[in-house]
């Protein structure tokens, strides 16, 4: 294939561009690393933060992980994202095939009332009466049962079963198979990029998740990682206006910086696994194929 | 597919296991055959404003919930507020008719949470409980319980303040440097200022040195410039009120604020002020001032002690620039007098008792007591609170206690036990013996004794009008600071103010009050 002189230009051209974007999606990044590396004796000298540090300390980690808090919220974050993600995706499914199926009676009112519930909801006190009245506090299921189906996301899933080919199933049925052995060996292969998305967005919901945790967790123990980053960053930004008569111990800027990278590690980590997979998710309700 | 699903249904299993068994562990009754006649009262205890943010190890690894229960017979569970969200979760829990029995925070007559209480009957007086421990009648004043009284009655009680631990701090090596004397009015003020900001005193040939800085904040315009503008009587940015002649008078509207503003403005001009201290925030506010930036600074008594407080500069200043020399100067004298700084409010944090806790008067009783004892430093449940188990946290050596006032970080979870902390000279001597130099007490005792002056409306329920017209106000006084607006449009300004924005209104408002509480008469 012979490319023009135009087409060439414009590939240079967007290289550079994607280049640059990339520097800059990077280098908050990157100097977040070395701000959680460099030394407060090297703070105190430059008047800043480096980007490439001239020294370079682990004694931020050091600390983090010489305290339970840090450990504990992250094996908490750990635990919610794993079982939450589980019960989400699973639930997810067995919603959306039943709703995706056109011979469903009473279809159209189901779906009315599922997408009713994306657009209100009951506020703020109600709900946590109902968590408090479910006797959910202090659990990690007032974190992940409440919310355990994202309307969204359902929708979404609805939409790409919808867009399966029935003939398979029917082939499926024919050959004598239950609905529960058709959804399992015949629409959930072909469903993986769907679920790869889903279970993605999920999962870094859980992971991020804060509101819920701050709400309706009091027990320091069992509070995921999110809370107790928020905790530890607003400390260090009080107004001495807020508790004047506290005696102020402020967590260095470092300490603060390596607890937001131990935050990031997890899903910076899962986003190349699943990259494969989302590519082809995000396309969903496009043309197939 | 069908071992796919096999192993999902088992990854669930597990994780539902797990899951179940990290749940927190069912509190052991207490024991019931005691043979002690005391009775215990489960109490739950929030803290909205916490002091410190360490991980708590959890009640039954907290040994000073088992002092106190063996002492008081109170099983207190400790609630801690969230750092973002505290308001927005205590009040879904006092909706949901989750009230827990005893709430600190900072909770005075001035605050919407305390008013709001106090009419929907969440909080109770504690006046009928002050005449059985009259200890804490007498820990405030008459003027200071007027925080926290409403209706004719008192609906909490706090420890008092601490005294002023503001003042201005100068280089001395660049006074010496340059041949001036130490300012002792606002106008030598202005005149050093300037002095630091084009004599190069650091001797580097470079114009990088500046009279004064300051950081600025969501609240607040300008920090760390406390005695800068109390000589004035007028703080850039804020509306403090004082009473002068029976009157209630708006600083932020009076001559002095024209003369504070028109003496900022004259450093503005001759740039002797640091051009980025509308944006600087608080790092590079301490960036600056340890890297010899600036020659003067508002700071506390503790401004060159070497630990990691939000108030200490020592350790930066230390490997930034080791040979300055910093040293306190008395208050100022300007148009209004000589003062320091503003008075700080003048009750600590606030400890109020619940419907939830009198719902049983003898529960009531038994928190009182605790509170009584835990605010008196005569008693051994003070020291446990403030300074930790004799022999690990305290000690006593020659007849006098040594403790550690920033503790070791596996141990700092003891800090969500101090707020019953007061401000008494003792404190820092106990404290400081272990870690720092003598003279700091000294440092405390020239701060405490700088004259502050008496503002009010810290003690005002605040009008629906007034955050409109405090931040047109923060507005205006910037665009005067800095030259955008004429001082000539002085008289306009206040008038906007006092037409457009309700300040007539507001100021009414704020006299009835004060008249109502026997301030003005």
């Amino acid at each position: 294939m012979i490319i023009s002189r135009g087409e060439r230009v414009f590939q240079w051209v967007n290289v550079a561009f994607l280049v640059l974007v990339a520097v800059v999606a990077l280098f908050p990044v990157l100097y977040l690393v070395s701000m959680s590396l460099t030394p407060l004796e090297v703070l105190y000298k430059y008047g800043g933060f480096r980007v490439i540090p001239p020294q370079v300390t682990l004694e931020a980690y050091k600390q983090i992980l010489s305290t339970p808090l840090i450990p504990r919220a992250f094996m908490n974050s750990v635990i919610i994202t794993a079982v939450g993600t589980t019960i989400n995706l699973a639930l997810t499914i067995i919603t959306a095939y039943p709703l995706s199926k056109r011979r469903l009676p009473g279809r159209s009112v189901l779906t009315l009332l599922v997408t009713f519930t994306m657009m209100f909801s009951g506020g703020l006190i109600p709900s946590y009466l109902l968590v408090k009245n479910l006797g959910l506090r202090d659990t990690y299921w007032a974190v992940i049962l409440p919310g355990a189906i994202a309307t969204y996301n359902l929708l979404v899933m609805k939409g790409f079963f919808e867009s399966l080919p029935e003939e398979l199933n029917e082939a499926a049925r024919i050959d004598g198979a239950s609905e529960w052995r058709v959804l399992t060996s015949v629409t959930l292969p072909l469903s993986k990029p769907v679920i790869a998305t889903l279970g993605l967005f999920y999962g870094v919901g859980h992971w991020n998740g804060f509101f819920d945790a701050m709400m309706y967790i009091s027990d320091s123990r069992l509070l995921p990682l999110q809370v107790v980053l928020r905790n530890i960053l607003m400390d260090a930004m009080r107004n001495t206006e807020v508790t004047p008569d506290a005696i102020q111990v402020m967590p260095g800027e470092t300490l603060k910086m390596a607890t937001v990278v131990i935050a990031l590690i997890p899903v910076l980590l899962a986003y190349p696994w699943v990259q494969k997979h989302f590519t082809k998710g995000v396309l969903i309700g496009s043309i197939k194929g | 597919m069908k071992r796919i699903l096999a192993a999902a249904l088992a990854l669930i299993m597990i994780a539902t296991v797990l899951a179940a068994c990290s749940k927190k562990p069912e509190e052991k009754a207490v024991d019931p055959a005691k043979p002690a006649e005391k009775k215990v009262y489960k109490i739950n205890y929030w803290q909205h404003a916490p002091w410190t943010r360490a991980a708590y190890p959890g009640k039954d690894q907290d040994w000073m919930v088992k002092y106190i229960l063996e002492k008081y017979g109170l099983d207190i569970n400790l609630q801690i507020a969230p750092a973002d969200g505290a308001d927005a979760k205590l009040n879904a829990m006092i909706a949901g008719g989750d009230i827990p029995d005893l709430i600190q925070g900072y909770f005075t007559v001035a605050s919407t949470a305390f008013t709001q209480w106090v009419q929907q009957g969440v909080i109770m007086p504690v006046d009928p409980y002050l005449k059985e421990f009259p200890k804490l009648n007498t820990l405030l004043n008459e003027r200071q319980w007027q925080y926290l009284s409403m209706d004719g009655k008192k609906w909490g009680v706090a420890p008092y303040s601490d005294k002023n631990f503001d003042t201005i701090w100068i280089r001395q090596d660049w006074l010496d440097k340059l041949n001036l004397k130490a300012p002792t009015t606002t106008e030598e003020l202005a005149k050093v200022a300037l002095a630091f900001a084009t004599q190069d005193p650091d001797g580097n040939g470079k114009p990088d040195t500046y009279g004064l800085t300051s950081h600025t904040n969501t609240n607040v315009l300008m920090s760390r410039v406390d005695s800068f503008f109390a000589p004035f009587g007028a703080m850039p940015g804020s509306n403090q009120m004082y009473i002068e002649n029976n009157q209630v008078v708006f600083s932020a509207l009076s001559d002095n604020m024209k003369n504070a503003l028109t003496w900022m403005n004259g450093l503005v001009k001759a740039k002797a002020i640091d051009p980025d201290w509308m944006t600087n925030k608080n790092e590079n506010w301490r960036q600056s001032v340890a890297q010899g930036r600036v020659g003067m600074v508002t700071g506390q008594f503790q401004f060159t002690r070497e630990s990691a407080c939000s108030d200490c500069l020592g350790m930066e200043i230390k490997a930034a620039n080791p040979n300055a020399k910093w040293v306190m100067l008395p208050a100022i004298k300007g148009s209004k007098g000589a003062y320091s700084a503003w008075e700080k409010t003048p009750v600590g944090n606030t400890f109020h008792l619940t419907r939830k806790a009198t719902d049983d008067p003898e529960k009531a009783k038994a928190i009182m007591k605790f509170l009584q004892d835990a605010l008196d430093d005569k008693t051994e449940l003070y020291d446990m609170l403030v300074w930790g188990k004799p022999g690990e946290q305290i000690e006593m050596k020659d007849g006098k206690k040594w403790a550690r006032m920033v503790l070791p970080p596996e141990q700092q979870w003891l800090g969500y036990w101090r707020n019953w902390r007061l401000g008494t000279d003792e404190y820092w001597q106990v404290s400081w013996r272990k870690e720092t130099p003598a003279d700091l007490l000294d440092k405390y005792k020239f701060t405490a004794a700088q004259p502050v002056i008496t503002r009010y409306e810290n003690m005002l329920k605040p009008h629906d009008a007034t955050a409109d017209m405090l931040s047109y106000m923060r507005e205006m006084h910037a665009k005067f600071a800095l030259g955008e607006e004429p001082m000539s449009n002085w008289d306009k300004y206040v008038q906007t103010v006092m037409t457009k924005y309700r300040g007539k209104e507001i100021m009414d408002d704020a006299t009835a009050q004060l008249k109502k509480l026997g301030l003005i008469k």
